[in-house]
């Protein structure tokens, strides 16, 4: 009796609360909305309007670009900030590991009020460079458009960046640090041929998990991107917020997820290659 | 003999390290007390002592990784304190063996060579050669992962001995290997180190490792270097109860001296009364320890002790046969409690001696070592 009890709650609960959602959210993308009203007819329709329209499709593959973009820049910074976090040898480093780390525990909401604060016409961005004399007039190129959703998205997931770097630097044992300047590398030698080797494979899934939560980002583009910043998070909100055409928001979220799975594919297969190593 | 001397047997072996007054402390914590230590070029020198001893922290300050807060270790006369890592001509064998995961064996072993820029055909060359060194030229192409303990422990040190370091250091190497492999890899480090005349800083706390394979042992305890000899002088006449201990089995026996004559000492124990020349820091009164190895007593047969030799009588309390050799313990008559252990040839003993049986033994003073306290 207790044995079933058991059983039901293992396979039940994950049932309805994970799979169940996951079919209907699946059977949803097959339906379609005719005349404004739902009908529960198997079809493809959704999924052929994705591919056919070209706005759409530049759409996905534009906010493919600027979440690569954001991968990207996390990579660089990330890395530059963990290094120096992880090159410190004293309990500070932890403390600045807490520190980089903090906006995390922050509302998502008042992290993107303060970015748009910062690159607004009168923002600190532009009263910085104001007063540094590099531009004799306030720049609009900060604030809605691509570049200030790129610029938003790659300050707010920064610190997932960071993290996965930083795991990745500290998994390094130091006796190969040790052991490469006993062999006669200088620092310079040895940053890249251990440090960098060995740390990369990390640093480049901890980016691509960055490329994965801002791909399904509507937000940030909403608030700060204005009319140019448009993505495709922004073309799934509107199918449900403004169109209503829930079937047809659920096929191009069903596309988002299989990016996102392919993403994560390559970013598994990256870390297992690196283990067996 | 020859009277013509041979200048080969005379001449001091050069010094390639000098430790002068070389001593570590973190804070209040001195893990190791100031040490003079000469090492001799191609000599295989081993650290030897328990955890904690401070043999570590020696190796790791001439390897550069830690900085002495006092003394000067000087290379080839010129002191090297201030010298980073990477320009000491000394290489690592690290207990853990430090392989780098990213990189095959091959590159493992080319790694000293490539980062000094040494051109790709002398690399090549160099890293065969050395793969043969340790019998792993069909492993090139492999990663460390794939490999056994064994084998990680043949390319590290491939790859310390590669660059043709002055000084070979091994931290531990041998630890985490299993008894048999432990044999037959200290056997092919010997062998290793006579066929490339390399000098080698061994570290280890297993003693039967030390005497097997060393040219000289340094004995270490709390950060102190208890005796430096050689395995012949440290196993046999150790000059500290420490070092009496933690080799082999050891007879300790307190004792006493009762006078001095000249600079012989006279001391009383169980073994009855001994006359040991050349301790003049004696006094009468001093309590003393006598040190001797169960094998330095003999059984006396019937003809009685030889020249020069000292008896004591007592009765077999115990038998222990180990093979090729028994133990003997033997109860000293006239000293109720007192026994000491007795190593002799299993042939001598069996058949003849039975626990309760009476006998004499036989010993040289020479054998004997008086030890403080």
């Amino acid at each position: 009796m207790t044995e079933a009890l058991v059983a039901v709650a293992v396979y039940g609960v994950p049932a309805v609360l994970i799979l169940a959602p996951m079919v209907t959210f699946l059977l949803y993308s097959f339906w379609s909305v005719q005349d404004g009203r739902l009908s529960r007819e198997l079809t493809l329709v959704n999924y052929a309007t994705f591919l056919s329209n070209p706005s759409y499709r530049s759409v996905f593959l534009g906010t493919l670009q600027l979440t690569a973009t954001v991968a990207a820049i996390g990579l660089v910074l990330g890395y530059v900030i963990a290094y120096l976090i992880w090159r410190v040898r004293s309990s500070l480093r932890y403390f600045l590991l807490l520190f980089s780390v903090i906006p995390l525990s922050m509302s998502y909401i008042v992290k993107i009020y303060a970015m748009r604060s910062i690159l607004g016409y009168n923002g600190f961005l532009n009263s910085a460079l104001l007063a540094a004399g590099l531009i004799s007039e306030p720049s609009k190129l900060f604030l809605f458009n691509q570049t200030s959703v790129m610029i938003t998205m790659a300050v707010i997931y920064l610190p997932y960046a960071i993290l996965p770097i930083f795991l990745s630097l500290e998994r390094i044992p130091l006796s190969l640090i040790a052991a490469s300047a006993d062999l006669g590398a200088r620092p310079g030698q040895t940053f890249r041929r251990v440090v960098l080797p060995m740390s990369l494979p990390g640093s480049i899934v901890g980016a691509l998990f960055v490329m994965v939560i801002a791909l399904g980002d509507f937000l940030t583009p909403q608030m700060v991107g204005g009319n140019q910043g448009f993505t495709f998070g922004r073309a799934i909100w509107s199918q449900f917020g403004m169109a209503f055409n829930w079937p047809f928001g659920t096929a191009l979220a069903v596309v988002l997820l299989l990016a996102s799975l392919a993403i994560m594919a390559v970013a598994g297969a990256i870390s297992s290659r690196a283990r067996v190593r | 003999m020859s009277t013509v001397p041979d200048p080969q047997q005379n001449q001091a072996r050069a010094r390639v390290i000098e430790m002068v007054g070389v001593g570590k402390r973190y804070g209040n914590v001195e893990v190791l007390k100031p040490v003079d230590l000469s090492i001799e070029d191609g000599e295989f020198l081993t650290i030897l002592g328990p955890s904690g001893s401070g043999k570590t922290t020696i190796i790791r300050m001439i390897g550069g990784f830690t900085r002495p807060t006092s003394g000067r270790i000087l290379l080839d006369g010129r002191d090297i304190v201030d010298q980073p890592i990477f320009d000491r001509p000394f290489n690592t064998v690290f207990q853990d063996y430090a392989l780098f995961p990213h990189m095959s064996v091959a590159k493992n072993i080319a790694y000293g060579l490539m980062v000094r820029g040494r051109p790709k055909a002398e690399i090549s060359r160099k890293v065969a050669e050395a793969l043969a060194v340790v019998d792993l030229s069909d492993k090139a192409a492999r990663y460390p992962a794939d490999l056994s303990g064994g084998q990680r422990q043949r390319v590290a040190l491939a790859r310390a001995i590669i660059c043709e370091p002055r000084v070979v250091l091994l931290d531990e190497p041998l630890a985490a290997l299993d008894a048999e492999l432990r044999r037959s890899m200290r056997d092919f480090l010997k062998d290793l180190q006579r066929r490339i005349r390399t000098t080698f800083i061994f570290i280890t706390h297993d003693q039967d490792e030390a005497i097997s394979i060393s040219d000289r042992i340094v004995v270490m305890d709390h950060g102190r270097v208890e005796q430096v000899g050689t395995p012949e002088e440290i196993y046999y006449h150790p000059k500290s109860v420490f070092v009496a201990k933690f080799f082999g089995e050891s007879n300790l026996l307190a004792g006493g001296v009762t006078a001095l004559a000249g600079t012989d000492a006279v001391i009383e124990s169980a073994l009855g009364t001994l006359t040991k020349p050349g301790h003049a820091g004696l006094n009468a009164g001093t309590a003393v320890t006598l040190a001797a190895r169960p094998e330095s007593f003999r059984l006396v047969a019937g003809d009685g002790p030889r020249a020069g030799e000292c008896d004591v009588s007592g009765t077999v309390e115990a038998i222990t046969f180990l093979g090729a050799t028994s133990q003997l313990v033997v109860g000293i008559a006239g000293a109720p409690g007192e026994t000491i252990k007795v190593r002799a040839a299993t042939k001598e003993i069996s058949g003849k001696l039975a626990v309760g049986d009476s006998l004499t033994v036989a010993w040289t003073p020479a054998d004997i070592s008086v030890l403080a306290g």
